[in-house]
Order: structure tokens, then C-alpha cells, then sequence
């Protein structure tokens, strides 16, 4: 559950969102739309907590936060491979001496076979297809377990398939009580799978229901 | 005659080539770290701005390494925090602040060691004295080498999650992504400081960097590349020794030297990255 009063996010103290006011229940699923420059990461990476808030405030009820951030700001040549980073979502659990608890690696078993990753695990970072990274992306998220889930334009440069099988692990994510928050630009996509939707514009933000609103009122892109 | 045998008859030799080993071992999967977190050039700046902490300690204590080594490690920290507060409050990115401020305590070094000493000394300073590590020195660098490794394999996981997605750390413990950059950065000078009495100021960065690097070319996973780097920069170790040795050149450039063929060789020849993989890989992809 998150909680907006006014909130102004935007950054080193200028604030690029409008006002948000609204709250986001658990287990929702929300997209996240607007045009380019209205502040949709911004907004994500304060809800994150990596800026503060611009102006009023937002509370969340958990600290157990995931945020999967936008694919261009990885290094592509790093040497890991799939297992490394997706075993990266257990890390605070790890023991202090380094071993992973036996609940981890079932959950990590259980990422990899969700996002259809079993085969690659062993496959380094730099043979991944910008769609397999995305699902290695994924696999870590669902490792971590947290309450609230954030997502920055998680289906750009991603297939069909790919991304029909990673919304279906979003769902069932939202299912299980995770409150999930997505950036994304696809209308056609907002309105199949999402119950709530909220909008931006430069001067202003609507919460929308997109399973009623005609989906040709905004800009398809 | 055994190749080695310069190793064996020859305290300075030895000397050489343990603080040579050493400092591989701890220095070069810094160097791959740091080449990976997009700051090698800072690992050249902070090389630099050893210098006029080192001038200091010179000019009140003369050659001494203890004092040197105590004055090049406080400016190296302060040009790292100065860089890191520069990057933080204005628009800098970090390597930008860092090259901004080496520069100027290179010359600031060079300044302060001309006012008193020879150009000798200068010298000594720049480009180290391999052979004539001391048996003080030696210990000095084993005890910086040792306890930056053991710090390393502390905080080895956190640090390649940093690396790898910052974010993804910050979202979840913000304070500790801040702290294992302060202390990635502090081993770093560390182990600068223990190089610079070995390959002096202005090539310490060389063990460093070139074998990490060159590693690259030859490993797609971390922990591999971490040991083939260390091994590449043993390698040329002593093969720049013996080559020093044998046609009586300047130890310390022929081992940087020996690297940096090392790394040619490895950007034509790498197994993981190197051109020739890349041809045959494009070739079979031609065929299929």
C-alpha cells in the first residue's frame, strides 16, 4: 500500500511531476503512463526512495522495495552470468558467511522456471538477448520477494511471447498480495492486463480505469 | 644456468619480486573492479595525487617510506573524497572531478619534491626503485596486500552488486552503497601507496590496471577473470624482472612493459573478447 498526498517528484529540489495525490492498495496492478518528460521514472525512483520527494509526501508500509530498472542503464559486457544475477535477489538473505538459505534457492528454482530461464543459467551476460535479460531481470525481482514492486518500461525491446509470459508473472505476483507499479508507453497493453492507471501530464495527474476509458483518448504509441 | 638464478643469488631480486607478487595479488582485482565500475581513469588519478602527500613527507623526513607512504595515502584520500563530493553536489561525473584535480597535485608534487631534493630523488619518486625495495618495504606492501584481500573477500558480493546495478542496492540499503564506494576507493589508494615505493607514482597504476584489463579478453565471468588478471600481472612480474636482468634495462617499466605486450597480445588472441575470437565467431556464424 502506498499513499500520495500532493506529491511532487522531480529533481535536485525542481519538481517535474504534477501533484499526485491517490493511493496505490495491495495488490494492485497500475501502469504508470504520460508522455515523455512528465516524470514517470522520477516519480518511480522516489517511490524508491534513491530522490526525495520535491513536495508532500508519500508513505509506504513497507520498506521491502524492488525496482527493475531500465535496461539501457546496464552494462551489457559485465562478466556474470544469468545465475549470478539472478541469485543477486537473495542476497540480504544470505548468511554471514556467504551460503544461501534453502528457501532462496527454491525461490530461485522457481524464478527461473517462471521466466523460462532454466536452460540459460549458466549463459553470460553478454550472449543474453535484450528479451532473456529482461526475464533474467524478472527471475532476480521474484527472488527478492519485496511487498512493492516498481517497473521502469520493464517490455521495451521485448517479443510478444516474452512479454505475454512476463505479464502473466506480473499477475500472479499482484495475486499474491504485491503492490505493482508499472511504467509503461503500450495502451493496448494498459488495457488488457491492468486494473488501475495513472495518467501524467505536465500539469496534471488522473487516475484512470482502463478497462472503461476508450483507450483512443490517449496517444497510443 | 637456471633462468632464475638472478632469484636465487640476489637479495634485491627477490625482494623485487615478492613486492612485485604482492602486490598481483591484491592490486589487480581492484583494478578489474574498478576497471567494471567505468572508473579506470580514476585509478591513474588517484595514482597522481599520491605524489604530493608523498612531497611532504619528503621534504620534512627525506627518503623515509613510512613517512611517504603515510603523507601519499592522506592526499590520495582527500583527492577521492574531494572528487566524490564534487561528483555528488555538481554535475560532474566522477572521473571528470577526479582528472579536474590530478592534474594539479601532480604538479603540486613535482613542485614541492624540486624545492629540496635532486632530480634523483624526482626520479625515484616518479618511476619507483624496484631493486632496491627495502626489507621494511617489503613488509609494508605484504601487510597492505593482506588485509586489502581480506577486505575484498568481505565485501566482495555487496561490491559486484554495486557495480553490476547500483540501484539495486540503494533502493534496499542506501547507506552501504555509499560506504563500500568510500571503502573500494580507500583500498585503492592503499594499495597505490604500497606500489608507489615499488613502480613509483606515476606507473603503480600499470600493475594495476593493464593486467585487469587484459583479463577481460579471456574470462566471461568475474571470479575467472579476477584470478587470470592477477596471473597475467604475476607473469609479467617476472618476466619483466628477468628481462630487466638479462639486457639491463629499468626494472620497474619492463614489467610494466611486459603488461602492456601482455595486453596487445590479449586483444588479438583472448579467448572470451579478443579479435581473433571475434573472427572465428563471425566466420562460423558465416558458415551456419
Amino acid at each position: 500500500m502506498i499513499q500520495f498526498t500532493h506529491l511532487y517528484a522531480g529533481y535536485a529540489g525542481r519538481s517535474i511531476t504534477p501533484a499526485i495525490t491517490g493511493s496505490l492498495p495491495k495488490g494492485s496492478l497500475t501502469a504508470l503512463t504520460g508522455d515523455n518528460g512528465c516524470g514517470k521514472s522520477t516519480l518511480l525512483k522516489t517511490l524508491a526512495g534513491l530522490l526525495p520527494a520535491c513536495g508532500g509526501h508519500y508513505q509506504c508500509d513497507s520498506a521491502n522495495i524492488a525496482l527493475l530498472p531500465q535496461q539501457q542503464s546496464l552494462d551489457r559486457t559485465f562478466p556474470l552470468t544469468v545465475n549470478d544475477i539472478v541469485c543477486m535477489g537473495g542476497w540480504s538473505q544470505r548468511t554471514w558467511y556467504g551460503r544461501l538459505p534453502h528457501a532462496v534457492k527454491v525461490r530461485i528454482d522457481e524464478a527461473l522456471t517462471l521466466t523460462g530461464m532454466s536452460d540459460l543459467f549458466n549463459t553470460p551476460l553478454n550472449q543474453l538477448s535484450g528479451g532473456q535479460l529482461q526475464r533474467t531481470l524478472f527471475a532476480r525481482m521474484w527472488v527478492e520477494d519485496s511487498d512493492i514492486w516498481l517497473l521502469d518500461e520493464p517490455f521495451t525491446g521485448v517479443d510478444e511471447p516474452t512479454m505475454a509470459r512476463l505479464m502473466e508473472l506480473v499477475a500472479q505476483a499482484s495475486e499474491r498480495g504485491k503492490t505493482i507499479l508499472v511504467v509503461l508507453h503500450d495502451e493496448q497493453l494498459v488495457s488488457r492486463y491492468f486494473t488501475r492507471q495513472l495518467v501524467l501530464a505536465p500539469d496534471s495527474a488522473q487516475w484512470v480505469n482502463p478497462t472503461v476509458s476508450t483507450p483512443s483518448l490517449y496517444r497510443v504509441s | 644456468m637456471n633462468v632464475f638464478q638472478p632469484f636465487i643469488e640476489f637479495d634485491f631480486m627477490r625482494h623485487a619480486l615478492l613486492s612485485c607478487i604482492c602486490l598481483s595479488l591484491s592490486a589487480t582485482p581492484l583494478g578489474v573492479l574498478l576497471s567494471l565500475r567505468r572508473l579506470s581513469l580514476a585509478g591513474d588519478a588517484l595514482s597522481h595525487a599520491v605524489l604530493p602527500g608523498a612531497a611532504v613527507g619528503y621534504l620534512f623526513f627525506g627518503m623515509s617510506t613510512l613517512a611517504m607512504g603515510i603523507g601519499g595515502l592522506l592526499a590520495g584520500l582527500i583527492v577521492a573524497l574531494l572528487s566524490g563530493l564534487i561528483s555528488r553536489t555538481t554535475l560532474l561525473k566522477e572521473d571528470a572531478s577526479f582528472s579536474g584535480l590530478y592534474m594539479g597535485a601532480l604538479a603540486l608534487g613535482i613542485t614541492l619534491i624540486s624545492v629540496k631534493g635532486s632530480g634523483m630523488d624526482l626520479l625515484n619518486i616518479l618511476f619507483g626503485s624496484l631493486l632496491a625495495v627495502s626489507h621494511q618495504a617489503l613488509c609494508f606492501t605484504a601487510i597492505i596486500s593482506l588485509c586489502s584481500l581480506a577486505v575484498l573477500v568481505i565485501i566482495y558480493r555487496p561490491l559486484v552488486i554495486d557495480t553490476f546495478d547500483g540501484d539495486f542496492l540503494r533502493v534496499r540499503h542506501k547507506g552501504l552503497a555509499v560506504s563500500l564506494h568510500a571503502l573500494f576507493l580507500f583500498q585503492v589508494v592503499l594499495n597505490l601507496v604500497s606500489g608507489f615505493q615499488i613502480l613509483g607514482t606515476l606507473m603503480s597504476v600499470g600493475l594495476m590496471m593493464i593486467p585487469a584489463i587484459s583479463a577481460r579478453f579471456w574470462a566471461q565471468r568475474l571470479l575467472p577473470t579476477l584470478v587470470i588478471g592477477a596471473m597475467i600481472a604475476l607473469l609479467s612480474s617476472v618476466l619483466g624482472l628477468l628481462l630487466s636482468w638479462y639486457s639491463a634495462l629499468p626494472a620497474g617499466p619492463a614489467v610494466v612493459l611486459c603488461s602492456a605486450v601482455i595486453f596487445l597480445f590479449s586483444c588479438f588472441a583472448g579467448r572470451a573478447n579478443g579479435g581473433l575470437a571475434h573472427f572465428y565467431r563471425h566466420r562460423s556464424g558465416a558458415l551456419h
